[in-house]
């Protein structure tokens, strides 16, 4: 009849097996299997089953494999590291289109909203015209005296090396403020990965949707 | 081209030297744990193919992520991690399962006086649940202490131990009418 102290004497037998048991409970262990020949039967099966599997080697996939296999590893590296820069290129690119764009909307002209409601403060102490003075200058004249307020502000776009040093110094600053400082193609790689193995997280815990590519999905809701 | 493994330098130094920019250090680590990790893929997955697929992809990844490798495992137990999550990924991702008793002989057992039962063994580990298979395989094959068993599957060690226990206690229901057969023909 099992009791529970036989239960506990064949979980205690995987664990003699696993190598990692206390002295104690392998005494009580010991005087358990020689009190019953059911666990003792038992603990004999397991170290057997067990022993069996241990010994156990997949079958080899031969010299050619291996000779191999570091070769392929390195064909990955590379694409990988191909597909790295592309990515950086592109993030780059699509960074410096942002930045020209936002100068492009921002206001034409930098003249303080008060001077725009009232006018220009020359206009309220200047003589009336055809008192001896000269006329007001046409609006054209103005704007020639306020450039900024006659054509969009002159906002350069920053070329890829500088959006990449800025995007450098900001990686530094997170590192300096304690963030983790996460590799933008990292990132990008989660979002978008490009082998099907990708969408598992290698380190953490993974996701239903883990595994997938983007391009599955894309085709999964495309029907 | 090969790189033989360094056999002064251990994984630690390996990894900082790679850290310094010794690309050739990545080298030997993978020159070192290649059969290793190869064999875990395979026993968790039992194709050559997919293991094949999750060795290499197992290492591209330890490639990318090693600048945030800590060190607080060693080297082994954190690519034992990778290889486990990319092995389950690939199991989800199956269309049809291959049970682990239908993979080709591993080579030890072809002749042996134990074929019948082994073969058996063998099945039971792969009808295992995906959990205590990891578990067990680790614990047998790889001959992993707890602790590192809890780090490379992401469980505590509390649920280290009793999923091997889970595992060892379902191997043998599994097997019970195979053991009794084995008893009653010696």
């Amino acid at each position: 009849m099992t009791t529970p102290g036989c239960r506990k004497a064949r979980d205690w037998a995987a664990q003699m097996f696993a190598g990692e048991m206390e002295p104690e409970a392998r005494r009580e262990l010991d005087t358990h299997l020689r009190a019953c020949p059911a666990c003792a039967a038992e603990e004999e099966n397991i170290r057997r089953e067990l022993s069996l599997l241990k010994t156990e080697d997949p079958p080899d996939p031969g010299v050619p494999y291996w000779s191999s296999f570091s070769g392929r590893l390195r064909t990955r590296i590379a694409a990988y590291q191909r597909r790295r820069r592309t990515l950086r290129l592109a993030v780059l690119a699509a960074a410096a289109v942002l930045v020209a764009a936002l100068a492009l909307l921002r206001p034409r002209h930098e003249v303080p909203p008060r001077q725009i409601a009232e006018g220009p403060v020359v206009e309220r102490t200047a003589p009336v015209a055809g008192e001896g003075q000269p006329a007001l200058p046409a609006p054209e004249d103005v704007t020639a005296r306020h450039p900024a307020a006659a054509r969009p502000s002159p906002a350069r776009v920053p070329s890829v090396a500088e959006a990449e040093a800025h995007l450098d110094a900001l990686l530094r600053q997170a590192a300096a403020e304690g963030q983790a400082p996460r590799d933008l193609e990292v990132i990008l790689d989660e979002v978008a990965p490009a082998h099907p193995l990708d969408g598992a997280d290698a380190l953490g815990q993974l996701s239903p949707d883990d595994g997938r590519s983007l391009s599955e999905d894309l085709l999964d809701t495309q029907g | 081209m090969e790189v033989g493994p360094d056999r002064q330098d251990n994984d630690e130094r390996l990894v900082a030297r790679f850290l310094q920019g010794d690309e050739s250090a990545f080298d030997s680590l993978v020159v070192r744990h290649r059969q290793g990790v190869y064999r875990l893929a395979y026993r968790l997955l039992g194709r050559h193919e997919e293991a094949d697929d999750v060795a290499q992809e197992a290492f591209l990844r330890a490639y990318r992520s090693l600048r945030g490798f800590r060190g607080e495992a060693t080297f082994r137990t954190w690519v034992t991690r990778i290889v486990i999550n990319l092995a389950l990924s690939v199991r989800r991702r199956r269309t049809t399962s291959v049970p682990l008793e239908d993979a080709p002989e591993p080579r030890s057992d072809a002749n042996g006086p134990d074929t019948a039962l082994r073969r058996q063994v063998r099945k039971a580990v792969g009808g295992l649940p995906p959990r205590q298979r990891q578990v067990l395989v680790l614990k047998v094959y790889e001959g992993m202490k707890f602790t590192e068993i809890a780090q490379a599957a992401g469980m505590s060690i509390g649920t280290a131990k009793a999923t091997f226990f889970q595992a060892v206690r379902n191997l043998r229901a599994r097997l019970a009418p195979a053991a009794g057969a084995q008893d009653g023909e010696a």
